[in-house]
């Protein structure tokens, strides 16, 4: 009451006081007072003498009401330092700070949000304009629809290109049909099919499979044409390859083969392909007539099942070798025909190779030769048959003419010479003279005939010594150099080996000394334990290899079949305007070499 | 059976010693040619000290005779049945060393008089001149000369030794 009727602030000594409008002051808390005399006494109930008890000196504390400090218009500054203030009232801020805080961060991130929009819708316009023109661009023919009804969306330029349709002639799906299957019947099936796959793709839970279809363009042609979808949301995508090219390259090529196999089935040669696996891959009819087997019994590798076993390695060896080189190749083995009987066939393959240069495998034909290689052998043997009957020809003339004509030559001109001694006058004598001169003449030439037939010098000096006179001899008679150089040189040699020499270098060198047009020329003849080697070089004209056989061929022709008479062989190295070198080699048997030399 | 005749001829004439013929020259003719042996055999008839001890016409049995015979001189013809006079020669001068060799051929190539005077032979005598030369080449051989007909005058056949082997050759004596 007093507080409330005073006009000026009141303070008081008790804290229990405040509260009641007083403005506080230095007050004595009684229940501090009661704590502390509380304390002393229970230190005095535990034993301790109250002269050991310190004085207390008071628990006063400066305490004021802050109700009362306002009525009466004091600042808390002035108060002594230490001061409590009780019943101090709460600002808004104080009281409501929290929720102004929310308040604020909702109505910035509502602005942030608004402000995004606008940018947001801007990117998304962007995107989709490059999708579509993307879409419109696409080198592949596509629509994109939308909805349950399908509505065209989209129709891209190359559609359009491809078909002639834009969208105004396919608004949605229901135009399409019957504009893309005009017929009835095959559109009805492309309807069928379209739904199996459609439920299909959606029971396995996969893209939907590609269709292939013929379409009819606007222009009234149609096109071979797959169909590929894809969807994204309520949009489809369908995207349409053509493969009319395709397609027609395909059905180009059947007919084709087709041909082909026409072709050869009716061809009187065997014929066979091969793949890029070097598998076999076709054989024709004539080849299946042959073998008597089926034609899967002879692909893959089927076929050298019928091949000789003795022939077999050589043959696939041949091939495997020719066809990692891309090279053509001819091969000779022989093969079973359907009676049993193994035949000689000759068998030519070449690569093939597909428009654009790639490798495509082999094809090859093949001829029965049995009968050629028949007429080769006996051919051959009649040639050797030839070349000893020359030979024993060549010598009996050649023995007649020595030991006859040349003998009987010899005794005229010794009685010539008996004559001239008796002769009874100086004309006698001169002329028995003169004719005994043109015996001797004769006589030489005979002789030098002889030789030429028959070299009796091989009999008598051996061929080294032999091929060396014959050298000296012809160099003289020509008047070109000669350089003979030889070693080792086995003193007996069979005949068949001096004489197959002697006469490839009598005709080597004829041949050299004719149409080099050079003058000098060099002659080898080297022994070995194994073989005679006889080298005959010029350096004049030469002439291309591939025609040593043909065009310059009589000469090497039978040079080398003389060798083959022999074991021996010839290898002839020449180019035009750089010389030829032929090379003669037999080889010397040793049973038969000591059998002779023994 | 007409070489078994000469053969018994020739052993009789040595049997019974006679003191002429140690004198003689003994001579084995080997020639295939009938009319050329009988020339040879007359022209060595002019003159007595020759005596022809043997004629044969084969190369095989000339080596027999020359190893029975020992012949002072052998005219050998090259051309022959069975072996030739240049194998021959080479044979016999192991078989009779001390039998001059006399070729008689008509092989007139200077590579094959040279083969031949390589076997250690003495002369050589082209039959075509044998008229005139093959007197003049027997006497030269018996002398110890060597003798070439006169058609080789320009040819260097000096023969030093009997080896076989000429100069630029390496032969492989071991075949």
């Amino acid at each position: 009451m007093i507080v409330a009727a005073a006009n000026a602030p009141v303070f008081t000594l008790f804290d229990v006081y405040i509260n009641h409008g007083e403005v506080g002051g230095y007050l004595s808390s009684l229940s501090g007072q009661g704590k502390v005399a509380g304390g002393m006494a229970v230190r005095m109930l535990s034993g301790e003498k109250p002269r050991d008890i310190p004085m207390v000196k008071g628990v006063n504390t400066y305490t004021f009401d802050w109700r009362a400090l306002k009525r009466w218009g004091l600042k808390e500054s002035a108060l002594p330092s230490g001061s409590i203030v009780l019943n101090r009232q709460l600002t808004v801020w104080q009281a409501y700070r929290w929720y102004i805080i929310g308040g604020i961060v909702l109505f910035l991130g509502e602005t942030i949000l608004i402000l995004a929009l606008p940018w947001q819708w801007r990117r998304r316009r962007r995107s989709e304009r490059y999708s579509r023109e993307i879409v419109l661009r696409s080198p592949v023919a596509m629509i994109v629809t939308r909805g349950p009804k399908h509505h065209n969306e989209l129709i891209n330029r190359r559609f359009t290109e491809l078909f002639g349709y834009t969208i105004e002639d396919l608004p949605d799906e229901d135009h399409w049909w019957p504009l893309a299957y005009p017929d009835e019947e095959y559109r009805e099936s492309m309807k069928g099919e379209w739904r199996r796959r459609v439920e299909r793709a959606i029971i396995e839970e996969k893209d939907i499979e590609p269709l292939e279809a013929s379409v009819r363009c606007k222009n009234g042609s149609y096109r071979h044409i797959e169909f590929h979808f894809a969807s994204f949301g309520d949009s489809n995508v369908v995207k349409f390859l053509d493969l009319t090219d395709r397609r027609r390259a395909e059905i180009q090529l059947r007919e084709s083969e087709e041909r082909f196999r026409l072709v050869t089935n009716t061809a009187p040669v065997m014929i066979w392909t091969a793949g890029t696996d070097r598998k076999c891959s076709y054989v024709n009819k004539t080849w299946l007539d042959f073998t008597g087997r089926p034609l899967e019994a002879e692909l893959g590798d089927g076929w050298t099942e019928g091949v000789h076993p003795d022939d077999s390695n050589r043959c696939l060896q041949t091939y495997t070798e020719a066809f990692n080189r891309r090279e053509s190749f001819e091969r000779r083995y022989r093969l079973r025909r359907k009676d049993g009987e193994y035949r000689w066939v000759l068998d030519d393959g070449v690569p093939r190779f597909n428009p654009d240069g790639s490798f495509a495998g082999y094809i090859g034909s093949c001829i029965d030769i049995t009968e050629r290689k028949l007429a080769e052998e006996s051919l051959a043997t009649i040639g050797r048959r030839l070349i000893e009957a020359h030979e024993t020809e060549r010598t009996w003339i050649g023995r007649e003419l020595h030991d006859d004509i040349n003998q009987r030559l010899a005794l005229l001109a010794i009685d010539l010479d008996r004559w001239n001694q008796n002769a009874s006058n100086n004309e006698v004598a001169q002329l028995v003279r003169h004719t005994r001169a043109r015996i001797s003449e004769i006589a030489q030439d005979v002789q030098g005939l002889s030789h030429r037939l028959h070299s009796s010098k091989l009999d008598y000096l051996g061929l080294a010594t032999a091929a060396k006179s014959f050298c000296t001899e012809l160099s003289e008679k020509t008047k070109v150099e000669i350089v003979f150089r030889d070693a080792g040189i086995p003193q007996t040699l069979s005949k068949e080996i001096s004489l197959c020499v002697f006469r490839v270098l009598q005709e080597g060198l004829q041949n050299a000394v004719k149409h080099s047009g050079v003058r000098s020329f060099t002659v080898d003849l080297r022994g070995t334990k194994e073989s005679i080697e006889l080298t005959v070089a010029d350096t004049g004209s030469g002439f291309k290899e591939q025609e040593a056989f043909t065009c310059h061929g009589l000469g090497l022709i039978s040079m080398r079949e003389r060798l083959q008479l022999v074991q021996g062989e010839l290898s002839v190295k020449s180019q035009p305007g750089a010389g030829t070198t032929i090379r003669a080699r037999v080889p010397l048997k040793t049973d038969g070499y000591r059998a002779m030399a023994g | 059976m007409r070489a078994l005749h000469e053969f018994i001829h020739a052993l009789a004439q040595r049997a019974e010693g006679d003191p002429l013929e140690t004198s003689s020259i003994r001579v084995l003719v080997v020639e295939d040619s009938e009319e050329f042996r009988k020339f040879i055999c007359s022209t060595l008839g002019e003159r007595p000290e020759f005596q022809v001890v043997g004629e044969v016409t084969d190369g095989l049995r000339a080596l027999q005779r020359a190893d029975e015979l020992r012949p002072d001189l052998i005219l050998l013809d090259i051309g022959l049945p069975s072996l030739n006079g240049i194998e021959i020669a080479r044979q016999i001068r192991k078989l009779s060393p001390e039998s001059k060799i006399l070729f008689v051929s008509q092989e007139s190539s200077a590579d094959v008089v040279r083969e031949a005077l390589h076997t250690g032979a003495h002369g050589y005598v082209v039959k075509i001149d044998a008229g005139s030369e093959l007197m003049k080449g027997v006497n030269a051989v018996i002398r110890g000369d060597q003798f070439v007909s006169k058609r080789f005058s320009g040819e260097d056949f000096l023969v030093s030794s009997h080896a076989g082997v000429s100069e630029d050759r390496q032969t492989d004596g071991s075949r």
